[in-house]
This record gives C-alpha cells, sequence and structure tokens, in this order.
C-alpha cells in the first residue's frame, strides 16, 4: 500500500507542474482535458495533487506584480486548498465521488490543542487515530460548532433561513508540534517562553513544510440551500445560554455546508504568512451586481439595501427566534487574473465528476508580503481583502456610492494579524490562536 | 507632465529615491494616486503653470546628482511662477493632502479644495517616517513598539 501511495504522489507531483504551466499560459483546463481519465484499476489520473506546496515558487522573470508574481500566490493558494481537501483516507482524488472528508479536518482543532484546563493536548497521532475512526461515523461524533462571531466582535453572520453561521479553526502538525515543544498551549507557558514566536516556515530548497492554519466558516444546510452545492459535514450546533433573553444552553444536530475557508501558510518567502481565502461561490453578489433571480447565501434582493454589510443589532445569540438575515455583497470584485485561475480549476474538478462540490468553491485572493523585509507587516498585498463570510462588515464601506477603505480598518489579513500578542505581551508571529489558551488547572 | 516626470520630479523635491516613492512592485500605488490630483480639475492649477513646471524640470532633470539640488533651489523653488505648484507637491508627499494653491498652506483654508487625497495617501504621508512616528490610530509596528525609543530615517 505504501509502494501504491509513493508512486501515486510521484505522478501527481509530476503532473502538477504540467497543470501549473498551462495554466500560466490562460489554457489550463482546455489542455488538461486529456489528462484526466479512469484506469483500468479505477484509479483517476488529474493534474491535481494532494501535495502541499512547501512554499511559493516565484516566476524568474521580471516582477510585475499584477501578472506573474500574483499568478504564483494564487496558483500557491489553489494547490494548498485542493491538498488540504484532498479525500481524508482512501486512494480517491478530491471530488471522485462529489464530496469527501478532507485532510484539514482531520488536523487539530483549537479547542483540541488549547484545553479548558490548560493540560498538555494529545499527542498528534492519536488525535489522527481517533479522528479516522471518527470520519466514518461523522452522524454519531460529529463536529462541535459553538464559535459565531467574527474577528473584533463585529458581529455575526445570519443566512437567509435566520442561522448563525459557526466557525472553526485548525492546524497542522508543524504548527501543532512548535506549540506542544515550546508549552505554550498554556498561559503559563507562553509566559515561561522568553524567546521570540516563530512557527515553522515551509522552504522549498530543505522541502519542509511550515505552519498551516485554516479557518473555515459554515453555514447550517435547510430551506432554498442546494445541498449538491456544498462540502458538508453533521455537526453538532451549540447555542449558548443567554438568560436576559430567556434563552438556555442548547445543543442540535445539523448538516452544515462549507462557506468560506482561510488558508494561512507560513513560509520561508513570506514569513509574515501568505493569506488564501475561499468562498462557496453562492453567498454573495458583487456590490450592485446580484443576479436576479438567483438564491444567494447572504443576499436577497428583495430585502433591499439599507442594511447591507451591516451587523446586526445586539444581543447576538443564535437562540433568539426571528432573526434578520444578514444582507451581504462584496465590496471587491474577485481579480480578473484570479478568476480565470478559478475558472481553469473548476474545469479541472468538473473532469473528475461533474457532480463535485469543490467547483462550487473559488479563491477569492491571496494576501502576501511584497517587500518582507521592508516592516513588520513587509508591505501587503493587496492592501485589503476580505472574506465575504469571515470578514462581512470589515470590507470597506460605501459612501455616496463610491466604496472607501480605511487603513486599520478594512480587513487586511496581514495588517490584522502583526498585532496579535501572546499571554506574555509578546508578538505571537501573526496568529491570534495563542491567545485561546488557558491557564493551567491543577 | 507624465506620472514618470511626476516621480522624477517628486524625488528631487523630496530627498526621496524614486525607488521608495514608486517600489517595484507598487502595491499601494501611492505615486499615480497623487498625480491624479494634478489633474483633477477641482484642484483650480492652472495649465500654463503645471506646463511651466513640467519645461523647467524637463531641463533640470539630467544634472548631475551632486549639482541637482543647487539647480531644483535655482530653477523651481527661486520661482514665483512655479514655486507654489512644487511646494504642494511637496505637501502631497508628506501629508498626503491638497491645499489650496491660492491661499497659504499653513491650515485648511478652503474647505471646498482642502481635502486629504485618500486615506492610503495620509496613512503613507513621508512626514511620519521623518518623525519615526505614525499617523493616530495607525501603525504597522510590532506589539509594543510604543515602549522603544523612535527610529529616525538616514537620507542620503
Amino acid at each position: 500500500m505504501k509502494k501504491t501511495k509513493t508512486i501515486t504522489l510521484l505522478i501527481a507531483f509530476a503532473a502538477i507542474a504540467a497543470y501549473i504551466g498551462s495554466a500560466s499560459c490562460g489554457n489550463g483546463a482546455g489542455g488538461n482535458k486529456a489528462n484526466v481519465a479512469v484506469t483500468d484499476s479505477g484509479h483517476v489520473k488529474t493534474p491535481l495533487s494532494p501535495v502541499l506546496p512547501f512554499d511559493v515558487t516565484l516566476p524568474t522573470s521580471h516582477f510585475v506584480l499584477e501578472g506573474n508574481v500574483r499568478r504564483s500566490f494564487d496558483v500557491f493558494s489553489w494547490d494548498s486548498f485542493i491538498a488540504i481537501c484532498w479525500p481524508a483516507q482512501g486512494h480517491s482524488v478530491i471530488g471522485q465521488f462529489g464530496d469527501n472528508p478532507t485532510v484539514w479536518e482531520t488536523w487539530k482543532k483549537n479547542y483540541e490543542v488549547f484545553l479548558a484546563n490548560g493540560l498538555p493536548p494529545s499527542p498528534w497521532d492519536v488525535t489522527l487515530q481517533s479522528k479516522e475512526a471518527n470520519l466514518s461515523q461523522t452522524g454519531k461524533t460529529p463536529a462541535n460548532m459553538t464559535f459565531v462571531f467574527q474577528p473584533f466582535l463585529t458581529g455575526p453572520l445570519i443566512d437567509q433561513n435566520g442561522q448563525y453561521n459557526r466557525f472553526e479553526i485548525a492546524m497542522n502538525k508543524e504548527m501543532f508540534d512548535y506549540i506542544d515543544t515550546h508549552k505554550l498551549y498554556n498561559i503559563q507557558g507562553q509566559q515561561a517562553f522568553t524567546d521570540t514566536v516563530s512557527f515553522p516556515q515551509g522552504d522549498n530548497t530543505k522541502k519542509t513544510y511550515g505552519a498551516v492554519m485554516v479557518k473555515a466558516s459554515w453555514k447550517v444546510l435547510g430551506k432554498g440551500d442546494d445541498t449538491s452545492r456544498f462540502h458538508k459535514v453533521k455537526a453538532i450546533i451549540h447555542t449558548l445560554a443567554l438568560p436576559s433573553k430567556g434563552i438556555r444552553d442548547s445543543s442540535y444536530e445539523a448538516w452544515v455546508g462549507l462557506v468560506g475557508l482561510h488558508i494561512g501558510t507560513r513560509t520561508k518567502i513570506s514569513p509574515q504568512w501568505i493569506w488564501s481565502t475561499f468562498e462557496q461561490v453562492d453567498n454573495a453578489p458583487d456590490l450592485g451586481k446580484a443576479v436576479n433571480g438567483k438564491h444567494y447565501n447572504y443576499y436577497n434582493a428583495a430585502a433591499g439595501d439599507k442594511a447591507l454589510n451591516k451587523a446586526p443589532a445586539q444581543p447576538w445569540n443564535a437562540g433568539i427566534p426571528g432573526q434578520i438575515p444578514s444582507q451581504v455583497a462584496r465590496l471587491t470584485p474577485i481579480d480578473t487574473g484570479t478568476q480565470a485561475l478559478n475558472d481553469s480549476i473548476h474545469k479541472l474538478l468538473v473532469a473528475i465528476n461533474p457532480h463535485s462540490v469543490w467547483q462550487y468553491y473559488q479563491l477569492i485572493g491571496t494576501q502576501w508580503p511584497v517587500h518582507p523585509t521592508q516592516s513588520n507587516t513587509g508591505d501587503p498585498f493587496p492592501v485589503y481583502m476580505a472574506n465575504a463570510t469571515l470578514e462581512t462588515y470589515d470590507q470597506g464601506s460605501v459612501v455616496n456610492g463610491k466604496i472607501v477603505y480605511s487603513p486599520g480598518v478594512t480587513s487586511s489579513c496581514i495588517g490584522c494579524h502583526n498585532a496579535s500578542v501572546t499571554w506574555a505581551g509578546r508578538p505571537a508571529d501573526f496568529t491570534y490562536l495563542l491567545k485561546s489558551a488557558q491557564s493551567l488547572k491543577k | 507632465m507624465t506620472l514618470d516626470e511626476f516621480v522624477s520630479l517628486s524625488a528631487a523635491l523630496t530627498g526621496y529615491p524614486v525607488s521608495t516613492l514608486q517600489p517595484v512592485p507598487d502595491t499601494q500605488q501611492i505615486a499615480a494616486t497623487l498625480f491624479a490630483e494634478l489633474n483633477l480639475a477641482s484642484n483650480n492649477i492652472p495649465a500654463a503653470q503645471l506646463d511651466e513646471l513640467t519645461q523647467v524640470w524637463n531641463s533640470i532633470s539630467a544634472t548631475p546628482p551632486p549639482d541637482l539640488p543647487a539647480a531644483v533651489q535655482e530653477k523651481i523653488i527661486e520661482n514665483l511662477a512655479i514655486t507654489r505648484l512644487a511646494q504642494n507637491i511637496i505637501y502631497l508627499w508628506f501629508f498626503g493632502t491638497w491645499y489650496d494653491l491660492s491661499k497659504n498652506p499653513n491650515s485648511f483654508t478652503s474647505p471646498n479644495i482642502d481635502h486629504v487625497v485618500s486615506p492610503l495617501a495620509y496613512t503613507n504621508g513621508l512626514v511620519w517616517g521623518e518623525m519615526g512616528a505614525h499617523p493616530m490610530g495607525y501603525s504597522v509596528g510590532q506589539y509594543g513598539y510604543w515602549a522603544n525609543v523612535p527610529t529616525l530615517p538616514q537620507i542620503n
């Protein structure tokens, strides 16, 4: 089995180089159709690969920001997305059977690392075995989804059925190992850590992986949702008590669909991390460009734009009945080059299976530090970037029909994460995760 | 005036190299944003003044670097016909702000004309680096930077 897996990886590795080359020429999809085929053994051949890139591969030609450099980072983002959404088990390829449990869902969740009692987390291998066992029984041991608020408490996102979005965070082994080795999983450990927090960097030369963290945004699937267009898991939906409104702590089980995914990757070329963000394609229209009759997850043409991209009134609690759905539009359209890459990847996914759920996910953008040694933030580009399901209310504002962006206020991955700090008051290397640590209770 | 002329003139007027004013790649497009101010009708820039500044700059731009500051001083700063416009270009870069050309720029005196060009132009104003400071409410400093003594840039 091990030998088979190695061969599969080698084939995939060689193929993805061809795919990147053809995608760069703008004819990736058409040229790759011939590459997709079912072998005699039933395996699907595709240029898409389960191999996570170590770092971005920059073009050797002149740095043209809007051209080849941006393209390189966007290709890195898609390669990462495909790799971490690859089937967690078995020998199938991504989306071969429509949907699949993913690699990143086997990673450690933040609540599995930063335990309420501050004790050391269980080892990585134990978690993996446990997760693998659970993956076939998702109905019995689903993910527990409690978090409903977006960063900086800017408010919950409410879908067209009045349901709150749910969020979760997971990290890869390299990131987990760093936290575990340095005992950063509790407050006391962070206070005792006198070094500078510096997560592993992916390195193309050394062929080593860096820290990778993902933040996922889920919606409860319900009326109006075409479930064939979502990556789905069964989850426990947990609502916290709000005594002032007579709401008790409660949980129920439901199918949830992935609507947003951030991927943060620390690399040698980008020590301020590479920030990739994806969304389900039905989330929201671009500002002023809603398609008549189309069902959006977070937009209803009949509702008008009076509350566009505005957080709901407080109090915020998922248990309050009759809440008004969020009205969301994307203020910054997806870059045309990024969209072209989206289109070519979608064709590759459709070639594997016309019913692949992964064809309904699109790269919104990739932010990276263009001049990483110039300042702490490294001159991020694009300057602003927002996921409509994760930074809904920080996309900028519309004043007299014009979009206005504000430095330090409008969403910027690097700009925001630069302010992250440990419990010891030290820079946390662009992640707020360490602030999840609890005090050790002996 | 072209964007390239604007950037090279700006380098001579501010003392900052072109690579700082218009880095490659240029993520924030500050130079292009500021340059657009010269073509903004509401800024009321006399066309003759802009043309003369362009011509004067083109006549001295090839001056050897050691002699360039003196040439700029003589041909632009001491030329009353264009010195005010040159001054406004310096203000653009340092404060991200456009001031009414017909008024003394010591304060906002023409609310319909004086304006901050854009939030990015303001936060990227050269004045902040000159002071070793940052605009109110916005900093790219790492957590705890406020405990450190400000460092001032060395301009060659």
